[in-house]
Parts: C-alpha cells; structure tokens; sequence
C-alpha cells in the first residue's frame, strides 16, 4: 500500500534527518571528518534495545542511548584531540569497525550477527506507538527538537567557536580558546543526538543486527551533509528528502533486489562525486569540504 | 609594587637545526610604552614574538611577565594571562562574520557551553555589540560587519585583525609587521590606533621593517641581529647608534 510505503520512507527520512544535522555539528560546524558517526548510531541502537529487552521505559531508554553515545564521542575525543583531515577520517574509521566488531563478536550482549529481534515499539504515558502512523509523528516531533537542539547550538557563541577552530584552531588558541573542550563538546553532542537516532531505529524496526551500523551506512549520511551543504541545516533537511528518495524512486524501475541495494550506495557516491567537483561548498553551504 | 617591566627576557635561545635563530637574548619591555622591536631579515625577531607567545618551544632561557615565568607555556594559557598577538599573516576565521571574528576575542564566555546555548549572558553580549560597532565605525569597517572575513581586502584584514587584539582582553599587545604591505592612507590609520593605544597607557611590543613609522611610534626600540639584542634605547639613540648602522648596511 503506497501510504504505508510513504510513511516508512518517511520514518526513514527523520532517523537518516537526526543522524545528518547531528553530523554536521562535527564535520560542518567544527571542520571534523568524523567517518565514524555510523558507530555511535549503533551504540545508541544497542544501548536502548538492551535497556527496553531489561523493561525499562522507552524515554529513559531513549535518553541512556544518547547519553552512552556521548559518553563513547568523548572517549573518542580524547586520542584525536590533536589530528586533523585525512588522518582524523581514517582513525574514525578505524573506531567505526572497532564498535562494528564489538557488536559481531560480543555474542553475550549483542547476540553477534544474529541481532536482536523483539524489541518493542515505544510506549510513553501509557500510549503505545504501535502503528507507523503513530510511530512517525513521534519521529517527528524528536526530528524536530533535534532540528531546533542544534540550530539553538550553532547559532549560539559556542556555535561561533566551533567555527573558529575549524577556520584557524591555532588562531582560536591564540586568543585564549580552549579547542580542545570544543572539538570535545562537539563529537559528544553530535554522537548523544546519533544515539537519539539509534534508538528510534531500533524501536522501529524492532530487530537490529550489526549489519545496520557497518562503516558503509556513513555513505548515505555523509553524502547528505555535503550536497546540502556543509553548515546548512536547511540544507540538510532538503539533501536528505532528495538523497532518500531518489534511490527509493529505483523500485519502481524494476530492478532484481539483488542490484537495487547496491545501486543505491552507487546513486548516493555519484551524487557525491558530482557535488564535489562542481559545487563543492554543496548547494547551502557555506564552508568548503578540505 | 608593580614592576616597571611588563616583560623580561633572559638569555632567550632556540635553534633549527644548526641555525641558532635567538642566541641569548635577553630584553626588558617597559610598561605602558611602545617598544619596537627591530632588525634586518632573519635576526629572531619573529622567533622571539612565537616564543613569547607560546607558538614554540624556547631551548632555553626564561620569559617572565608580570612577574610570572611563561616560558614554554601553552598559546592559549599565555593568552589568558594577558599576551594578545597579531600575526605577519590574517589569523582571521575567513568563514565567520567580521563581527563574530571580533567578538569571538571577547573574552572566553563562549567556552561555556550551556550558559551560552541558554543565551543566559545575552546582556553582556548586547554591550559588547555595541562595543564592536563602534570600534568598526571608528575604522570605517562598519558596513563589513556582517561580511565573511575572507570578503575582507588585505588591508581590511589588517584593521580588523589589529581590532580583535585590541579587544582580547590583555596586558601586552604584540603586533607583528602591522603595516607590511599596507597602503599609505592605512599606515596613516594604523599610526592613529597606535597612538590611541599609547594614550591609554597600554604596552605595546611591535616588529615593523618600516624605519620611519617605527621610530616615529615607538618610546623604546630593541636591536636584534643574528639573534642577539646589539642595542637598545630611544629612537634619537638608535639612529645613531654605530652598531644598528653597521648591522643595517651589512
């Protein structure tokens, strides 16, 4: 039924939304390739299906994925603190399989490639978010505060800082700045809105496997930060309805299934190569990518 | 008692390689004047001016301001204790507003996180924006306040890079070549901050390759060669001085 099919997409939309606006924070905002984003994604994901599996409401849920998220962003802050551009990007990357790994071979917590089925959906007050319908509006509405979260943050004076140190780091420490708290606040508030969204996945589907959190999933993501434009949250928003719903737009081509998953990562890096090459600040940005 | 120097080098030395940029340098920079620090190319000034500011490491000797030793301190704790610097080349963040590349030197509020997120000290921020206003109107940068800092022309650039030291709350202000390459009308201006500067009673330590403007600014003046101070005085010494005449002409 296509209004099912529409609401799913959309459902898609919000989570793919949370994980690019928080994206931004570390790589448009404060000039971190982060490529490891997916990691704390699946943290998140792992945090709150464990916790909701244990009973636990699904707000504290929620809210302890973002937290343990945070919690691994500021770890990782820690040895990065003083590496930059590509190297920065292949020691996310690094981190990325690490946490990939960890949920394949902890078999004790995550069940390892068998996943997690039998999470449940939602229920906050009493009211059960078992229809999609009804699982969209709440995707909307933490869609939404991610949206207002970040906007609040980045037009703040903490905002300007982090744009500071990513124009100039060492012209930010001349002038007193200590960016290593800032680079450390912003994986940690880009990873606890991650984990925001690992939590929503997982409640959604309601089986999370590590297949979902491999490095490869940073793709899509990436790609949205960058064709809308790095520091552009209107940007986002609209590179993540245009990157979500071209690739969505092959099913209807009639491709065999087998082709249709990897046409889509191969749509999402051509998109990417092109923005690259001939507008590279994206088409709302105001940074260019180093 | 507050000492009559803001700044005391001792013995500074640093190395690269085999070239010994400073080789025991030691100088005195006087409170509330403008000392210049000057010499031909490759004398240590600049290295002198990273060394103070914490951009490099010292070999060895010591730095003492305000009767604090900084030697191989952090950039950015020296500048909490009150060192502000301007660079040879723009330090400018080239995508913020020439407004935010000002306030940014504030002070460091934005560093708190919820406090600023909150807007809790939107008062302050109200004072200081009329602050930066007026300090642009003044240079006549007003109507590039809300203009990227990279739409900036290398003058501009200086303007408002020579603005936001001023505004990093210190004690010393280093400035580095600041009319190097600029236009004569901007010489003119920065003369004037200058001398604005100087009336407040506030320290200055300044590299400058222009003679003229330089002993016409400065009250004291340093002479570096080979990375040794070879003299020191007022202008009217200076210029006569048989050392910094040899030293220039070699």
């Amino acid at each position: 039924m296509i209004s099912a099919y529409l609401i799913h997409i959309l459902i898609l939309i919000c989570i793919y939304l949370i994980l690019a606006l928080s994206l931004q924070i570390s790589v448009g905002y404060s000039g971190m390739l982060n490529l490891g984003h997916i990691a704390f994604y699946g943290v998140g994901a792992y945090t709150s299906t464990l916790l909701a599996l244990a009973g636990t409401p699904f707000l504290l849920c929620l809210l302890a994925a973002g937290l343990v998220s945070a919690v691994v962003g500021f770890l990782l802050s820690l040895p990065t603190d003083k590496i930059k551009g590509d190297y920065l990007a292949l020691i996310t990357v690094g981190f990325s399989y690490i946490v990939y790994s960890l949920m394949l071979n902890l078999d004790g917590v995550t069940r390892g490639p068998l996943g997690i089925p039998g999470i449940p959906r939602p229920e906050i007050f009493g009211f059960k978010f078992d229809s999609n319908t009804s699982f969209l509006i709440l995707s909307v509405v933490v869609t939404t505060l991610t949206y207002l979260a970040i906007k609040r943050i980045v037009d703040s004076p903490f905002g300007k800082l982090l744009e500071a140190v990513r124009d100039d780091e060492f012209g930010a420490k001349i002038l007193g700045k200590n960016t290593f708290k800032a680079k450390s606040f912003s994986l940690i508030i880009a990873s606890l809105f991650a984990g925001f969204a690992g939590s929503l996945y997982a409640h959604y589907i309601t089986f999370i496997d590590p297949s979902s959190f491999s490095l490869m999933q940073i793709i899509p993501i990436i790609s949205i930060v960058i064709v809308g434009g790095l520091t552009s949250l209107p940007g986002t928003v609209v590179a993540t309805f245009v990157l979500v719903l071209i690739p969505e737009a092959l099913r209807f081509v009639g491709l065999p299934s087998s082709i249709l998953g990897p046409m889509r990562q191969i749509i999402s890096s051509v998109i990417l190569l092109v923005i690259l090459i001939y507008k590279p600040k994206g088409f709302w940005g105001r940074v260019e990518l180093e | 008692m507050t000492d009559k120097h803001i700044l005391k080098i001792e013995n500074l030395k640093k190395s690269f390689g085999g070239v010994h940029a400073v080789d025991g340098c030691s100088v005195e920079v006087p409170r509330g004047k403008i000392t210049a620090l000057i010499g031909p190319n490759g004398s240590g000034k600049t290295t002198v001016f990273n060394l103070i500011s914490g951009t490099i490491k010292a070999d060895g000797g010591k730095i003492i301001f305000n009767d604090k030793k900084i030697s191989n301190l952090s950039p950015e704790v020296i500048s909490n204790l009150g060192i502000s610097r301007v660079f040879q080349q723009s330090r400018l963040f080239v995508n913020l507003s020439v407004f935010d590349n000002l306030l940014i030197a504030f002070d460091n509020e934005d560093q708190k996180f919820w406090k600023s997120v909150l807007g809790l000290n939107s008062t302050v921020r109200h004072d200081k924006e009329k602050v930066i206003k007026e300090m642009l109107e003044s240079v006549r940068l007003g109507h590039m306040l809300d203009k990227p800092a990279k739409d900036l022309s290398f003058g501009q650039k200086r303007l408002a890079e020579l603005l936001r030291a001023m505004i990093n709350p210190h004690d010393l202000l280093m400035l580095d070549e600041p009319i190097a390459g600029v236009t004569p009308e901007l010489r003119d201006k920065i003369r004037g901050i200058l001398s604005g500067v100087r009336g407040k009673g506030e320290t200055v330590l300044l590299i400058e390759h222009d003679m003229n403007f330089t002993l016409r600014v400065a009250d004291y003046v340093v002479v570096m060669d080979a990375g040794k101070v070879i003299a020191s005085g007022s202008p009217d010494e200076i210029k006569t001085n048989s050392k910094v005449l040899e030293a220039y002409l070699d």
